[in-house]
């Protein structure tokens, strides 16, 4: 199964390279797919960017895998209980016609990027894992056929299988228990896929103990060597795990991993964790953070070895702890603050992305005020758009062979814009 | 970027192309577009058509789209707008824009608002604060936002009222008008329009519609309609004023949006119409199509991989299935009222330009029986459309014979 993923060049230990896509995935593509690692795994709502229809995507394909939701399919109407794989087989063109995605390259994940789904084992059942579907109570019960039958019907060049996470303060057993479960999801994977398209990704589980996160990542590296897997998915993060506990994971995790397969990570992407994901080794990882810095109306303006203008001056609106956290510090505007009132400037100086080309902070300034939803659309693809700029220009580092440096100076300039701020700086 | 035109006396030409009965196809040439006309003006009340780029306004043929005066003032003020270079500047749209006088809030915000002959009081439901909208205010905020239509301050009531505030209010909307044409600064790039009132009274009408052409204004708009009158009376309003109203002169009937409706109003000789109709009823998951309306929530639609409207050639029907839009529950970040909002507008743009495609082409009643045979295929026509295109000489059985 390798030959899927090149690398190109090191850095220490992160990488940059390129993942080649199976190819007979779409129907009626013929061109080839092949991503830039490190690269992002983009959330998607039902196949689109949240509020952006897939026509505005701002990033090339080459650029950012899309990630499909097992949940947004696996019940695709709430009323009716209709099952996704029953519908998209019917239609019979994946998940690339089903939802206007043409050229990209999905990823089938059990948890989307931010979400609380499937967070926790609720069922104790071997052969099932349990979910909830969004903003609803309802429950959703997913076995591993139904699983294969959805990918069946999708086509995404990658899928994960089912697995548990074990909780940041979880006991011995039940971090045993996360581990060996998840080995039995993948083994029954594999031998019940038969002729399913596109390429399996061993999920490593096992909590955040060192001892069960190399346990899982070990057991599971040893299916890869049948060539099974196409690359691994090092998931169960992003629900309140201390910095710590989250670099002791995923490094006993990557050590384990065979050096030719991709590797992604779940969890929130945020800046100074992805820069920190990809000195240990990470070439892919999912991120929920442009959009959700989107909703409270900051658009990103993270560094990327550029010059950039000042940011505004932080928190002059009141909003959520949450979306304080999320920006740690500066390189953010917030569009929300009055200053940008009759301000004609685009979002940052010199961006390409299609708000800044076409519209003014007093345009979206204003959009946010009166609340209307252009606005949330907006910046969302500028935030996705302005993100990729900065993981564009990390890969360029790993490349010169700079990349400690590159994130040493990004985290040095966050921290002083967050104590110039007079906040406390997150790891 | 503001377009100056050759013409600096008069920022409206209409150029007449073809004519069937009263309806009839145009081109009017306006400072930001050269519109063709019968045209749908989408509405964009707060500078922004809901949820939609601007690009991809035009993608649906949007010619003009439509502000809102008193929402622009509060939120972000006329001075802000006109600080940004102008509506057109401001969100970025080239093309023409329409800006309603503010006058139809007493009606949709009938809460907050009082009349006096000095104006309309509105209590802000942003804030609270008072804002008095006097004719010269309504025209002085129209010429800080910079659209190449402008609407006059009318005095509107309900068309389901009647009685002495009927009268009241069409008298004062003729005194009004004065004032507007008095406040307004900028002529020869901005084109005020003069609104007929007088409710479903047709002698208030009559004497509105007398008055208000006296003045060489640039267009004439039939207000006070659209608002849950009978479709019988609706009509032959309707049909009053464009009889009435000089020919050489744009007419624009404020408020309607329905299909049929559209198509009883180009027949009785209307050029431009504008409502929220085609976004709101898209937000409630119905999308406008050949046959009438497609609820696309319903579970008729899970497994129906046909595009909204068979045939049409907007974006939304060219990439997405009714199945996979089905599946798009609002409120999670999904997109499904923006791509049924986008397919409606464009529905009824290209309705619009079929219509004009007809009337150049000298079938323009064909194409209507057409049209209706399509919404109503067992040929239940309302009586009151059947009257109505035959007062215009449209005869609807004649398709089945």
């Amino acid at each position: 199964m390798s030959g899927n993923f090149h690398v190109e060049a090191r850095s220490g230990k992160a990488r940059i390279g390129s993942i080649k896509c199976s190819n007979n995935c779409e129907q009626g593509f013929q061109g080839r797919k092949v991503l830039d690692t490190p690269c992002a795994l983009v959330l998607t709502r039902k196949g689109s960017l949240p509020n952006v229809t897939n026509e505005l995507f701002p990033l090339t394909s080459r650029e950012a895998l899309v990630q499909i939701s097992l949940l947004d399919f696996a019940v695709f109407n709430a009323n009716d209980a209709l099952g996704g794989a029953e519908v998209i087989s019917q239609y019979g063109k994946g998940v690339h016609g089903f939802c206007s995605l043409k050229g990209r390259s999905t990823i089938l994940s059990v948890r989307a990027a931010g979400s609380q789904e499937f967070l926790f084992d609720v069922g104790a059942r071997k052969d099932l894992i349990v979910g909830e579907l969004r903003g609803q109570t309802q429950r959703v019960k997913v076995t591993v056929d139904d699983l294969l039958a959805l990918q069946q019907a999708m086509s995404c060049e990658f899928f994960e299988h089912l697995s548990v996470a074990a909780p940041p303060n979880a006991s011995k057993k039940q971090h045993e228990s996360s581990v060996w479960r998840s080995l039995g999801f993948l083994d029954e994977t594999i031998s019940r896929r038969s002729s399913c398209k596109g390429q399996l990704l061993g999920v490593v589980q096992g909590g955040f103990e060192a001892e069960y996160r190399s346990l899982s990542a070990k057991k599971t590296a040893e299916r890869a060597a049948t060539g099974a897997i196409g690359g691994f998915m090092i998931s169960g993060f992003g629900f309140g795990e201390t910095p710590d506990q989250w670099e002791t994971a995923v490094a006993a995790a990557v050590v384990e991993l065979p050096d030719e397969l991709p590797r992604i990570l779940t969890g929130d992407g945020s800046p100074e964790r992805v820069l920190r994901a990809i000195e240990l080794g990470i070439d892919v990882f999912d991120c929920s953070y442009p959009f959700d810095v989107a909703e409270f109306g900051i658009a990103l303006a993270l560094e990327s070895g550029k010059v950039l203008p000042g940011s505004a001056p932080f928190a002059q609106q009141p909003f959520s702890r949450c979306a304080y956290d999320l920006c740690g510090s500066g390189q953010h505007v917030n569009l929300n603050d009055g200053e940008h009132e009759l301000s004609r400037q685009q979002i940052i100086d010199k961006c390409t992305c299609y708000a800044c080309i076409k519209h003014t902070r007093g345009y979206l300034h204003h959009l946010l005020r009166v609340q209307e939803m252009l606005a949330e659309t907006l910046i969302c693809i500028h935030n996705l758009f302005n993100y990729n700029s900065f993981l564009k220009a990390a890969r360029e580092s790993i490349r010169a062979g700079n990349f400690d440096e590159f994130r040493s100076n990004f985290i040095r300039k966050r921290r002083q814009d967050a104590v110039s701020q007079g906040s406390s700086y997150p790891q | 970027m503001i377009g100056d035109k050759e013409n600096v006396h008069s920022a409206c030409r209409l150029e007449i192309e073809a004519v069937c009965g009263k309806a009839r196809a145009t081109v009017m040439h306006l400072p930001h577009v050269s519109a063709k006309t019968p045209m749908f003006m989408p509405v964009g009340t707060q500078g922004t058509v809901k949820g939609l780029t601007t690009d991809q306004l035009m993608e649906a043929n949007a010619q003009v789209i439509l502000g809102n005066t008193y929402h622009l003032a509060l939120r972000p003020g006329g001075d802000t707008v006109e600080a940004m270079g102008g509506l057109h500047e401001f969100m970025n749209w080239p093309k023409g824009i329409l800006t309603d006088s503010g006058g139809f809030q007493m009606v949709s915000l009938l809460r907050f608002s009082s009349v006096s002959e000095e104006g309309v009081h509105f209590q802000s439901p942003v804030d609270g604060t008072d804002m008095l909208l006097t004719p010269e205010k309504s025209i002085e905020l129209q010429n800080q936002i910079g659209a190449d239509i402008i609407m006059a301050l009318d005095d509107v009531v309900s068309s389901t009222v009647t009685g002495p505030r009927v009268e009241e209010a069409m008298h004062r909307t003729l005194r009004w008008i004065d004032r507007c044409i008095a406040a307004h600064a900028r002529p020869h790039d901005q084109n005020l329009f003069g609104i007929v009132q007088g409710g479903l009274d047709a002698k208030l009408r009559a004497m509105c519609l007398e008055e208000m052409t006296k003045r060489d204004l640039p267009g004439f708009a039939i207000g006070g309609l659209s608002g849950g009158e009978k479709k019988d009376t609706f009509w032959r309003i309707v049909d009053q004023c464009t009889g009435k109203l000089p020919t050489e002169k744009p007419r624009y009937c404020m408020g309607v949006g329905y299909p049929v409706d559209l198509m009883v109003c180009v027949a009785l000789g209307v050029d431009m119409f504008d409502c929220v109709y085609p976004a709101r009823t898209a937000r409630f998951g119905t999308a406008l199509v050949k046959t009438g309306l497609l609820k696309v929530k319903s579970s008729a639609m899970a497994k129906d991989f046909r595009p909204l409207d068979p045939g049409c050639e907007c974006t939304v029907c060219k990439s997405f299935t009714r199945a996979y839009i089905h599946s798009l529950t609002p409120k999670d970040g999904s997109t499904g009222a923006q791509l049924i909002t986008l397919h409606n507008i464009a529905y009824l743009t290209n309705l619009m330009s079929e219509a004009r495609a007809a009337l150049l082409e000298n079938r323009f009643p064909d194409f209507i029986r057409e049209f209706m045979h399509l919404q109503y295929p067992n040929g239940d026509f309302p009586a009151w459309a059947v009257e109505a295109f035959s007062s215009a000489g449209i005869e609807l059985s004649s398709a089945n014979s």
